[in-house]
């Protein structure tokens, strides 16, 4: 079966773990024209990460800086793209914590990795999704709709949920539009945040699993949707049927 | 009552610190304008502080702490950038998301670090009708919107245990400044005395403040787009369509 990613010309951000990493590993897979970006220096990327196809370029960026958008746009001049057909905004942080715990500046470095950086880049990136048809897939969280030990996190995803519509609506036709909620996954993103999920944590979908439905959810083009078991199932159950796997 | 109020100087916000000051309470009114703050009577605490400066949102919440403990705040202070959302220069989409939702969370963090919510009182975040229903053109303030609503839902329960109830309030166009300048092709045509007057709405959300936590939408006509729009959003959206913007558009 052909992958709908095939030459496609796809940036994934987060990519250097987690999620974003499992999205660049099977993009890769399927043939996908790729740009990885990260926040890690190339140098500091996991040991397996060369092992990902010869053409994935890996580009160490800061999505939450103020001229993200503007240097994400000249590195795609520097490889030569003159159109884009997908950008995965994957990258994300936040903190458990309640919000007498937090300031203006970690409020402000979430909100600049989590909501604004993806805004700014999309911005930025806007004409060269417009040549292709291409389209900009948010991820949100399913904390999207609030969570009481993650506030600020939540607002970030609620605001992405929000702006992901607004703008779906706007470009409707010319350029899609997705916003995909991940339920809780198993990767670094907990222990970053400074949460212990316990033993809740065996029932987490693997980060190769969210991004294998993800990337069905992508194909297919709806919007919001939820990444979680019932989308697993339901991918496994038409991948039978289909007897592709 | 002792009120902080942020965006006091102009409409929903300077309606909301009148009906403050109205019932013998005590106002703490922020506003970028001085100006304006100037001409709210000498009675009035005036704070002039502009919340696009991120950095100074740490001392600016200290500032208002000390001049607490308040029985009621309200988080209303927004801006907007409308238009084709390619065309809406970044550094004024930036500046939406600084007012509407990077000020609204750290003065928060920096008024509960002050205990300076009394048990009893109020935090109330002004949203919109967008959260709702659909507004094209202006991406940006949207995701501010539902920001804040979301970070207004996620800390009710936790601030309940201190006994603070939280109050997110959805106004739909008013007859204000900011509505004249910004409301969605078509409701921006709405005559303005089918608007909601502000001071209307400011008794409504001041009463709804005073009673309980959750989420309130001023008026009858946005409550029942509201409640429509969550049951049925697309039928939400068509209705909008076909009742608001092709009448006031005249295309139907």
């Amino acid at each position: 079966m052909t992958s709908p990613f095939g030459q496609k010309r796809v940036i994934v951000t987060g990519a250097s773990s987690g999620i974003g990493l499992a999205l660049a590993r099977r993009l890769d897979a399927q043939g996908a024209d790729l740009m990885a970006i990260g926040r890690r220096a190339a140098a500091d990327l996991p040991p397996d990460f060369p092992q990902i196809g010869k053409k994935v370029a890996y580009q160490s960026l800061d999505i939450s800086a103020g001229d993200a958008g503007p240097r994400l746009a000249a590195m795609i001049a520097a490889r030569g793209w003159d159109s884009l057909d997908l950008i995965i905004h994957d990258a994300g942080t936040g903190h458990y914590r309640p919000v007498a715990a937090e300031d203006a500046a970690s409020i402000a470095a979430v909100i600049a990795t989590n909501c604004f950086g993806p805004i700014a880049i999309t911005h930025a990136l806007a004409p060269h999704l417009a040549k292709a048809g291409g389209a900009a897939v948010f991820v949100g969280s399913a904390a999207h709709k609030g969570a009481s030990g993650f506030p600020v996190y939540a607002a970030t995803k609620g605001a992405l949920a929000g702006f992901a519509r607004a703008l779906r609506s706007e470009w409707q036709g010319r350029i899609g539009v997705q916003i995909l909620h991940p339920g809780p996954t198993q990767t670094a993103m907990h222990d970053r945040a400074g949460h212990d999920p316990g033993r809740l944590r065996a029932l987490f979908l693997s980060a190769d699993d969210a991004a294998a439905v993800m990337l069905r959810q992508i194909a297919a083009g709806r919007s919001p949707q939820k990444t979680g078991h019932a989308a697993l199932w339901r991918m496994r159950g038409a991948q039978m049927l289909a007897g592709t796997k | 009552m002792r009120a902080l109020i942020t965006g006091a100087a102009a409409g929903l916000g300077r309606a909301l610190g009148e009906a403050v000051v109205a019932r013998g309470g005590s106002l703490v009114a922020l506003d970028r304008d001085e100006a304006r703050l100037a001409a709210l009577g000498e009675c009035v605490d005036a704070v002039a502080a502009d919340l696009t400066d991120t950095a100074a949102l740490d001392g600016l919440g200290d500032d208002l702490g000390r001049r607490g403990p308040y029985d009621l705040v309200v988080m209303n202070a927004g801006i907007n950038a409308t238009g084709p959302f390619e065309a809406i220069a970044i550094a004024d989409q930036s500046a939406v998301i600084a007012v509407n939702l990077t000020a609204p969370m750290a003065l928060t963090a920096a008024l509960l670090r002050h205990d300076a919510v009394c048990p009893g009182g109020a935090l109330v975040f002004v949203s919109s009708l967008s959260r709702f229903v659909s507004y094209r053109g202006a991406a940006s303030y949207v995701a501010s919107k539902h920001g804040i609503a979301v970070f207004a839902k996620s800390l009710r329960r936790p601030l309940a245990k201190q006994q603070i109830r939280v109050l997110t309030v959805f106004p739909g166009p008013l007859d204000t400044g900011h509505a004249e300048r910004h409301a969605p092709p078509g409701l921006g045509r709405m005559r303005r005395n089918r608007r909601m007057a502000p001071d209307v709405a400011a008794k409504a959300i001041l009463a709804a403040a005073s009673r309980r936590s959750g989420e309130f939408v001023p008026g009858a006509g946005p409550h029942m787009l509201a409640v429509l729009a969550r049951l049925a959003p697309g039928t939400a959206t068509a209705i909008m369509r076909r009742f608001i913007f092709q009448k006031l558009n005249g295309t139907d």
